[in-house]
């Protein structure tokens, strides 16, 4: 096999099974040869590469190269060398290698050329994102890693379900736009495809699964996990389903529902969670407009967001681990001994905010501009004041809360080394793409001609965002940290869903018994099967696998019998 | 400060909050530059603090100048009144925080909620 036809994602989850095989300071420096490799493979693979198998009846395409996949590939690839610098020698052994095996299939879901195909990597990233959010080892994080898990599997088999249906009936494996009508997608297929690329996306109702994750990760692991999996949805949205229009009304919430929850929260790393969900909803809108001018530009937002968001954690978790504090009201003066750390944190501020000679300014002003070309004024408008929002939530709220205001007495030293280039290296590029920004517009697919650097755009944008900053120091008092959290939509399944089941079984000891006797009664069956056909009995039942046997004989039973009746 | 009455005499506690910054954390260091002066940084001396403002709001007023000089031309003609991106950013960060405010007194909770109602229904079942 030539060099050429080697998928480079492979090149990084193969780095990630070595250092879960064998860990060690060279065998992690090895580790960062695969996405170097990864990236030298994707800079040298020409635009068409593609390479078919046969899956039972099914022509697969395990590896393509086509021109928006490349540029998440290489943003994905460019994420998983510099992210795996920043947590090298501070990242617990499965923290690294699952981020790495999480990267590697993020670029390879941005390089794969079938829904099947795509459907495998997607399921690869749910895994390997839950050990890198379990790897933290609080138990928070197990609760965390538990739940993200259960809403990641569900929208897999809400997507998996609507690729059965798209192919069943007809439907091409190949990932290209599904057909859209004036107000959205067609067929209960393609709707399913929809619902299950927008949980991953962090559409509502489920956006909480980013701000109740996120946050709960080890310093060096929700570096990782902000950037692959919004944005390979991001991705998907931008290949299968451009100019839904539902699209542009499900982005303007997620914008607005970031930064009104960004305001409300106290937890520095939640901040930044819910910014994401922010920016992500920049990227849907843009897909939901569909032009090429908003296709491209939520495909370059795509790529400068990953940068700059990681930055922002890069310094968030440098905090962490030189403080072990996370809260605004416990953090404050830490410019005084961590200078590199601040302002790094605040070049990825400002180029969230889409400072003019940021990278933000260059890539999000193309989906307004995608606004304007299409007449469409309230969502112009919308993304002005969003654009204004930002600067305050994220913009100015994270720095000035950590790294000015009160001061706090801490007196933490800058991170290690190798924290330190990581932060380095994101904050030149997202000077480099701000000042220089067609080396960016070179790498989308196609560049509709748009100069960023016009008198009456950089001066409106900077009286937006500078008015902005004066609106945070004269609202101030109304910005008071509190310890607090803010519920959102998954405290129906946190706490109204728990609390009703928890009453119900309370009340009917009875039923509790049943079901257990019912479960260790197909136990004790099973035991009985593995002794008959492996000699031993190779079956634990405990109360938990009782249970779980019960509602899978009966979940079994009932497709079963939905089976029978279509037979009939 | 915490008055304790031991045996009629009265003993004073030092907050422990306010403790020498090496004890804080084994991460946290002390580098020999702050030992010197708490606030030696410029943007903690009190004295700058209206320098700040100052050079803050005349950036602002040259950002609204500067469109004077060079009207903005744009699509909307909304957007073409001048400092129509100024007002408007204010705006709408004010309503922001207004409206956070305002859904903050529904969906606040204490940082524990989560945790005691599932140790409460844990002790229930």
């Amino acid at each position: 096999m030539s060099l050429d036809l080697l998928p480079p994602g492979l090149l990084i989850i193969g780095a990630g099974l070595l250092l879960a095989l064998r860990d060690g300071p060279i065998l992690r420096a090895i580790a960062l040869l695969g996405p170097v490799g990864a990236l030298a493979l994707l800079a040298a693979a020409p635009v068409g590469t593609a390479v078919h198998s046969e899956f039972l009846t099914y022509q697969l395409t395990p590896y393509a190269i086509q021109p928006l996949g490349r540029l998440f590939a290489i943003v994905f690839s460019l994420m998983a060398l510099v992210g795996t610098l920043f947590a090298l020698a501070q990242a617990r052994r499965l923290e690294l290698s699952a981020a790495l095996v999480y990267a590697g299939s993020a670029v390879g879901a941005a390089t794969c050329g079938d829904l099947f195909t795509l459907f495998v990597y997607w399921e690869v990233m749910a895994i390997g994102s839950t050990l890198v959010l379990w790897a933290a080892g609080t138990p928070a994080s197990e609760r965390a890693a538990l739940r993200y898990l259960l809403v990641h599997l569900s929208g897999g088999a809400v997507m998996m379900a609507g690729i059965a249906g798209h192919v069943a009936t007809g439907g091409s494996l190949a990932l290209a736009p599904m057909g859209v009508g004036s107000m959205g997608v067609g067929s209960l297929a393609t709707w399913l495809i929809l619902i299950g690329v927008l949980i991953n996306a962090g559409a509502p109702p489920l956006s909480a699964w980013i701000a109740d994750a996120y946050p709960e990760a080890s310093a060096t692991g929700t570096v990782f996990l902000s950037a692959f999996t919004t944005k390979t949805a991001v991705y998907v949205l931008l290949l299968l389903f451009p100019g839904t229009q539902v699209l542009i009304y499900i982005g303007l919430y997620m914008i607005f529902y970031g930064i009104v929850y960004a305001l409300l929260e106290n937890d520095m790393r939640r901040i930044l969670a819910y910014s994401i969900v922010n920016q992500v909803g920049f990227m849907v809108c843009g897909a939901g407009i569909g032009t090429a001018m908003a296709v491209n530009g939520a495909a370059a937002h795509a790529f400068v967001h990953i940068i700059y968001k990681a930055l922002l954690l890069m310094s968030a978790g440098s905090v962490l681990f030189m403080t072990g504090k996370r809260r605004c009201t416990e953090l404050g003066g830490l410019i005084h001994t961590m200078p590199l750390t601040a302002v790094c944190g605040i070049i990825g501020a400002l180029a969230i905010s889409a400072f003019p000679l940021t990278s933000g300014f260059v890539a999000k002003s193309m989906i307004t501009q995608a606004a304007v070309e299409q007449h469409l004024l309230w969502v112009w408008l919308a993304l002005q004041a969003a654009s204004a929002g930002v600067f305050l939530h994220a913009g100015i709220k994270f720095p000035w809360f950590v790294f000015f205001q009160k001061d706090s007495g801490l007196r933490p030293g800058e991170p290690p080394m190798n924290m330190r280039w990581a932060m380095i290296a994101f904050s030149v590029l997202c000077i480099w793409l701000g000042v220089f920004p067609h080396q960016l517009y070179n790498l989308l697919p196609v560049f509709p001609g748009y100069a960023p650097y016009t008198g009456p755009h950089v001066v409106g944008q900077l009286q937006l965002l500078l008015f902005s900053g004066l609106a945070f120091f004269v609202l101030l008092p109304l910005m008071k940290r509190t310890l607090t959290i803010s519920l959102d939509f998954d405290w129906i399944y946190r706490k109204v869903l728990v609390d009703v089941t928890h009453r119900l079984l309370a009340q009917s000891p009875v039923l509790i018994a049943f079901f257990a006797n019912i479960g260790a009664a197909l136990g004790t069956w099973l035991a009985g099967l593995s002794e008959r056909l492996h000699g031993e009995r190779r079956v634990a039942i405990t109360g938990l696998t009782a249970h779980m046997l019960v509602w899978t004989v009966a979940s079994l039973g009932l497709i079963l019998l939905f089976l029978y009746d279509f037979r009939w | 400060m915490l008055r304790l009455i031991i045996t009629g005499t009265p003993v004073i506690l030092s907050p422990p909050a306010r403790k020498h910054p090496l004890t804080l954390s084994k991460h946290i260091t002390l580098p020999k530059h702050t030992t010197m002066s708490e606030h030696n940084n410029w943007f903690y001396r009190p004295e700058n603090i209206p320098k700040l403002w100052q050079w803050g709001i005349a950036v602002l007023v040259l950002t609204v100048v500067v469109e004077l000089i060079w009207p903005v031309h744009s699509h909307f003609a909304v957007a073409d009144w001048t400092a129509f991106s100024a007002v408007y950013g204010f705006a709408a960060c004010a309503v922001l925080v207004v409206a956070a405010k305002l859904l903050g007194f529904v969906v606040k909770r204490p940082e524990n909620y989560y945790a005691t109602t599932s140790t409460a229904s844990a002790d229930e079942s």
